[in-house]
C-alpha cells in the first residue's frame, strides 16, 4: 500500500510533462484531488515549464491572430464550474436547450469561419453561416449536439479544411468539410478510419462545404483520412490522403 | 459591502506585465470581453505558437494547435483556477497537451523513431542553446536547463518537446520505468528551483 502510494507520487513529473498515457493520467488526476503535496508540485512544475517555453517563443503568422479573434465571436464562454479540470483541453459542445441545432451549428460555423479566415476573411453573419451549413449538416446535428462531442480540424493539402466531430458516448463521428476542391470527374472523395495497422472505409464526402456522419468507428482508429477514389469507392485507399484529421485523445 | 466588484477600467498603467495582468485579462475574457482576449492573445501568442512549433514541427499544424488552444481558452476562461498555477502555465498546458495528442495520434512508429533520432543525445538542447543568446529570459532558461544532469535533461526534453510518454522514453533509452519517472520529477524540481519558481 505504501509502495503504491510512493509510486504514484513520483508520477508528478511525468504528469506535468504530459508524458502519462490516458489511463494513468486519469488515475493521477484522481490522486491529485487527494494529495496536496502532488498538487503543489504539479503547480510549480507547470509554472517552471511556462518559463522554459521562453526559449521557444516564436512570432506566429499575422493571419493566426485574425482567425483566432474571428473564431471566438460566435462562441460563448462557458460558465464557471466548480471542480472542473482546468486541463480539460477538449472543446466540448455543451448540450443546449431549445436552440440546440442553431447553437451547435454556430460552433461548427465558428470553426469553419475560422478556416475561411486563413485565406480571406470576409464578414459573414452567423445566420448566413448557419443557413449555409444547415442543408449540408442536417444529419450531423445529432453528433454536434452530443453532450460529449469533441472537435478537431485540419487543413487539406489541396485547399479547404475538414472538421471532425466525434461523440464517444454514441460512438459516432461526423466530418464537416469546407472549401474542398470540387470532386474530379469520375472520382469520389472517400473517407477512411485509420487505425494502427488497419484502414477501413468510413463513407464519402462531397467537395465544397459538406457534412456527413461516418459509418463504423473502429476502437483503434487514431485518425480519419480522405482520398480521391474512382467513382463508387474502393475497398482500400488507392491514393494518399489529401486530408488527415487526428482523432483527439479522450 | 461589495460582494463582487466589477473590474474598474483603470486609466493608469496596465496592471503589471506579469501574471496578475494575464489573470485579469482571463477574467474579463470569461465574461465575453473580446478586447481583453485580443490583449491576452498578443501577450501569449509567441509562446503558444512557439511551443506548438517545437512539438509538432510543422508550421501549418502548429497554427491549428494554436487556434484550437485559443478557442479552448476562450471557452474555458471561467474555469481557470489560480490555485493550480499561473494563467500562462494554464494556457500553455492546454497548448502542450493538444500538440502532444496530435503528435501521438498522427504519427507512425517509424516517423517517431526518425524523430527520436533527430532529438536524441541532447542535440536538440544544444541547438536551442546556440540559438538563444539574445534574450535574458532565454539565457536564464538555458542556465536553468544546464543545472540538470544530462540524463535528467534528456528525459524532460524528450517528453516535453518530443511528445514521448515516459514509457516510450524508457524504451527508447532502455532504462527502467521507475528511473525515468524519477529523472523527470527530479529534473523538474531542479529546473523549478533554478528558475526560482515559487513552490
Amino acid at each position: 500500500m505504501n509502495d503504491e502510494n510512493a509510486d504514484i507520487h513520483t508520477l508528478s513529473g511525468a504528469y506535468a510533462l504530459d508524458a502519462l498515457e490516458p489511463g494513468e493520467r486519469a488515475a493521477f488526476e484522481r490522486h491529485l484531488e487527494a494529495c496536496e503535496q502532488c498538487r503543489d508540485e504539479v503547480r510549480s512544475f507547470g509554472d517552471a515549464l511556462s518559463v522554459v517555453v521562453d526559449e521557444s517563443a516564436q512570432e506566429p503568422p499575422e493571419r493566426l491572430r485574425d482567425s483566432v479573434l474571428a473564431g471566438i465571436t460566435a462562441v460563448r464562454p462557458l460558465p464557471p464550474v466548480t471542480h472542473d479540470s482546468p486541463d480539460d483541453v477538449v472543446v466540448a459542445l455543451r448540450p443546449v436547450r431549445r436552440r440546440a441545432v442553431t447553437a451547435a451549428l454556430a460552433v461548427a460555423a465558428a470553426v469553419l469561419g475560422v478556416a475561411l479566415a486563413g485565406t480571406a476573411w470576409r464578414t459573414v453573419t452567423l445566420q448566413d453561416e448557419v443557413s449555409r451549413l444547415s442543408a449540408a449538416a442536417a444529419d450531423v446535428t445529432t453528433v454536434l449536439t452530443a453532450p460529449d462531442a469533441r472537435i478537431a480540424t485540419a487543413t487539406a493539402t489541396t485547399g479547404g479544411r475538414g472538421t471532425m466531430v466525434m461523440s464517444p458516448s454514441s460512438g459516432q463521428v461526423a466530418l464537416v468539410t469546407d472549401g474542398l476542391a470540387p470532386v474530379p470527374a469520375g472520382k469520389t472523395y472517400q473517407v477512411w478510419f485509420v487505425g494502427r495497422g488497419s484502414v477501413v472505409p468510413a463513407g464519402f464526402v462531397d467537395g465544397g462545404t459538406a457534412g456527413t456522419v461516418l459509418t463504423g468507428h473502429p476502437d483503434d482508429a487514431v485518425a480519419i483520412g480522405v482520398t480521391v477514389e474512382p467513382r463508387g469507392g474502393s475497398p482500400a485507399p488507392t491514393s494518399d490522403p489529401f486530408l488527415t484529421i487526428a482523432i483527439p485523445a479522450a | 459591502m461589495p460582494i463582487d466588484p466589477a473590474p474598474v477600467p483603470s486609466p493608469g498603467p496596465a496592471p503589471g506585465e506579469g501574471t496578475a495582468g494575464l489573470a485579469e485579462l482571463l477574467r474579463r475574457a470569461s465574461r465575453g470581453d473580446e478586447a481583453a482576449f485580443a490583449d491576452l492573445y498578443d501577450r501569449t501568442s509567441t509562446k503558444v505558437y512557439g511551443l506548438a512549433r517545437r512539438v509538432v514541427r510543422d508550421p501549418a499544424q502548429a497554427e491549428e494547435v494554436a487556434q484550437e488552444t485559443y478557442l479552448a481558452v476562450w471557452r474555458q476562461a471561467a474555469r481557470y483556477d489560480s490555485a493550480q498555477g499561473g494563467p500562462l502555465a494554464w494556457i500553455l498546458t492546454i497548448a502542450h497537451r493538444r500538440a502532444v495528442d496530435r503528435v501521438r495520434s498522427a504519427e507512425s512508429a517509424r516517423e517517431r523513431d526518425l524523430r527520436f533520432a533527430a532529438l536524441g543525445d541532447g542535440s536538440d538542447y544544444d541547438m536551442v542553446a546556440e540559438t538563444v543568446t539574445t534574450s535574458l529570459e532565454a539565457a536564464r532558461v538555458r542556465r536553468a536547463l544546464a543545472s540538470l544532469t544530462e540524463v535528467q535533461r534528456e528525459a524532460v526534453l524528450l517528453a516535453y518537446y518530443g511528445g514521448y510518454t515516459y514509457k516510450e522514453v524508457s524504451e527508447l533509452l532502455d532504462v527502467p520505468l521507475g528511473t525515468i519517472k524519477t529523472r523527470m520529477r527530479d529534473g523538474l524540481i531542479r529546473l523549478r528551483d533554478a528558475l526560482g519558481v515559487e513552490r
